[in-house]
C-alpha cells in the first residue's frame, strides 16, 4: 500500500517529520521535498541524530548529490564507524561484567539499533545497562576499574517502578541476542516497546529518533507479540503507550493495522501532536532541561537576578508534565499538570535544601 | 627492514582500528587517534591485501587479478603512502632517495582513469550528531567521554551522556 505524508509541511518540524516518514524501511516511497527545504532542516537532523536516516531516505531521490545531502552522508559515515566502535565496546563490557558474575540487560541504544536495517542508521552515545539491585555494587566496581573506565555505561540499579515492570519480570522475559561472538541480554519485544514509549514521553518527546525507534519496534515485532504484556495492567500507562504508538503512526507512518491501538491513534488529543511538533523545532540536548537552565535554583537563593527569565526555561512541556504527574492524555488543558509538576519539583527542591544533613 | 625497497611487505594495522563497510566504501575508525577515514574500492582492496607477506609488486598483481585491469605499481605506492600518512600500516613506507612521488592529479594523468585511483578521505562531522541521553554534567573536559556529544557544556570537550 502506498502512503503519503498526511500533514502540510508548513514548519521545519513538519518537514522533519515528512523526511523521516518511513525512513527506517528498506523500501522507501518517493520524497517531495526541495533542496532549500532540506537545507533548512539539516541542523535539526544532524543535531538530533537523525542524519543517517535522512541520508538513507534521500539516497534514491534527486537530492542525493545536493550539498545538504553530502553533509548527511558524512554524518552517516561517522555514525557507521561509531556504531562499530560501540558494538566492540558493548561486547567487551558485557564480557567484563559477566566475568564478575553480573548479568546485565541492555535497553535502548544497540538493543533498538539492531532492529533497523543497519545499526548505523540509529546512533547512540552510551550503553544503558540494567542490573539487579543485588549486583549493582559489583557492577559499579567493575566499571570503576581501569579496564571498565574505558566504556561509556549508564548503569541502572534495578528498574524504574514508573515503567510498571519489575526487574524480576524484566529478567524473566528477557532474551539473548547475538552480537559478534557474545550473547547480549535484551528485554523481550513487549517490554522494550513499552520502555521506548514511556522513555519518549518522560523526556517530553523532543527527539524525533525516539519516535522512529517506536515505529521500528512496532513494525519488527514478532507474530506472537503479546499486547497485554506491552500495554500492562495499569490503564493510564497503557494509554500512554498506545498514544506513543499512535504518534508514530500519525507522524511517521508506522504500520499499526491489526494492533489494539488503531482506534486510539485516530483520537489523539490535538495538544499532543502539536506539542511533539513544537519540540521538534529545537530537537537538541542543549535546548532541553536541565542543560538549558541558566543556573541551579540554589544560586537564586543567594542572588535572585535572572530568576524570572530562567523560570520560563523551567516551565515543563505539556507531555512531560502530564506523565510526571500521572495525568491522562485527554482533551483538557495541560496547564494544571504543568503547574503540578512545578509544585512537585519545588517541593523536592525545598526538601533537599532544608535537609539538616546537607553537605553544602 | 628497508621499507623503501621493493622487498617491503606492508601489513595493515589492526590494533585500535574498527572497520565497517558502508555502501561500497570501507570505513576505518582509528580509536587511538579518534579519526575516521573512508577508503574507496581500490584503496580498500590494497589495504585488505596488506598482509605482511606480499611485496608491492605482488600487491599490484593481486589488484590486477581482482579488478581484471592493468594496474600501475605507482597506484599501489600512492595508496601505501596515504596509509602511512594516516597510520594505517604497522610499518611506514619510506621514500627512496630520489624517488618521485606522484600527486593524485599526476597519477590520474599517468593511469588515465580517475576511478582507479585509491582514495582515502578523512571523515569529519558536519555538526553535532550523537544521540544519547544526558546522565551527568561534566565540569572539566576529562569528565567527558563521548566524541561529538551535543550535550557537552564544556567547549571542545566530550560528554558522558
Amino acid at each position: 500500500m502506498r502512503h503519503s505524508f498526511p500533514l502540510p509541511a508548513t514548519s521545519r518540524s513538519k518537514l522533519l517529520a515528512k523526511l523521516l516518514y518511513h525512513s527506517w524501511r528498506t523500501s522507501i516511497l518517493s520524497l517531495q521535498i526541495s533542496e532549500s527545504e532540506l537545507a533548512a532542516i539539516i541542523p535539526l537532523l544532524t543535531g538530533s541524530g537523525a542524519s543517517a536516516l535522512a541520508s538513507a531516505r534521500i539516497r534514491d531521490s534527486n537530492l542525493r548529490n545536493s550539498a545538504p545531502a553530502l553533509d548527511l552522508q558524512q554524518a552517516h559515515r561517522l555514525h557507521a564507524v561509531h556504531a562499530a566502535a560501540f558494538e566492540e565496546d558493548l561486547t567487551n563490557v558485557i564480557t567484563l561484567l559477566r566475568n564478575a558474575g553480573v548479568e546485565p540487560i541492555l535497553a535502548k541504544g544497540w538493543a533498538v539499533a539492531r532492529l533497523y536495517p543497519d545499526t548505523s542508521l540509529r546512533p547512540y552515545g552510551d550503553i544503558d545497562l540494567y542490573v539487579r539491585p543485588g549486583q549493582y555494587s559489583s557492577a559499579m566496581r567493575v566499571l570503576a576499574s581501569p579496564e571498565g573506565k574505558r566504556f561509556v555505561v549508564d548503569l541502572h540499579e534495578g528498574f524504574d517502578s514508573s515503567e510498571g515492570i519489575s526487574i524480576d519480570a524484566l529478567y524473566e522475559r528477557s532474551r539473548l541476542v547475538s552480537l559478534a561472538d557474545v550473547k547480549v541480554r535484551v528485554p523481550c519485544d513487549e517490554d522494550h516497546l513499552r520502555i521506548l514509549c514511556l522513555h519518549f514521553l518522560r523526556h517530553g518527546a523532543w527527539r524525533p529518533l525516539w519516535l522512529c525507534d517506536i515505529a521500528v519496534a512496532v513494525e519488527t515485532r514478532a507474530p506472537e507479540f503479546d499486547w497485554d504484556i506491552c500495554l500492562g495492567t495499569n490503564p493510564r500507562r497503557a494509554d500512554w503507550v498506545a498514544c506513543s504508538i499512535g504518534l508514530a503512526h500519525r507522524l511517521l507512518g508506522a504500520e499499526i493495522a491489526g494492533t489494539p491501538v488503531v482506534d486510539r491513534a485516530q483520537t489523539l488529543p490535538a495538544w499532543l501532536i502539536s506539542n511533539v511538533l513544537k519540540q521538534w523545532e529545537t530537537p537538541y540536548s542543549m535546548s532541553q532541561p536541565p542543560v538549558n537552565y541558566a543556573a541551579p535554583m540554589s544560586k537564586y537563593l543567594r542572588d535572585p537576578r535572572g530568576f524570572l527569565s530562567d523560570l520560563r526555561r523551567r516551565w515543563p512541556n505539556a507531555i512531560e508534565a502530564t506523565v510526571y504527574t500521572g495525568g491522562p492524555f485527554n482533551d483538557l488543558p495541560r496547564w494544571p499538570f504543568q503547574i503540578g509538576e512545578c509544585m512537585i519539583r519545588t517541593g523536592k527542591f525545598l526538601a533537599r535544601t532544608l535537609r539538616p544533613d546537607r553537605d553544602d | 627492514m628497508n621499507n623503501t625497497t621493493n622487498g617491503f611487505k606492508p601489513r595493515a594495522r589492526k590494533a585500535g582500528l574498527v572497520v565497517r563497510e558502508l555502501s561500497g566504501e570501507l570505513l576505518v575508525y582509528d580509536r587511538e587517534r579518534n579519526q575516521a577515514h573512508s577508503l574507496n574500492e581500490t584503496a580498500a582492496l590494497i589495504w585488505k591485501h596488506c598482509d605482511g607477506h606480499s611485496t608491492i609488486a605482488e600487491l599490484r598483481s593481486t589488484l590486477e587479478a581482482e579488478t581484471g585491469a592493468s594496474v600501475d605499481e605507482q597506484v599501489v605506492r600512492y595508496a601505501l603512502r596515504k596509509f602511512t600518512k594516516l597510520s594505517l600500516l604497522e610499518e611506514p613506507l619510506r621514500a627512496s632517495v630520489g624517488e618521485r612521488r606522484l600527486s593524485r592529479r599526476e597519477l590520474i594523468q599517468t593511469i588515465g582513469l580517475a576511478a582507479s585511483v585509491p582514495l582515502v578521505v578523512s571523515i569529519f562531522a558536519p555538526s553535532v550528531f550523537a544521540a544519547a541521553s544526558c546522565t551527568q554534567t561534566c565540569t572539566v573536559p576529562a569528565d567527558c567521554t563521548v566524541p561529538g556529544c551535543p550535550n557537552c557544556p564544556v567547549p571542545g570537550g566530550k560528554c558522558s551522556a
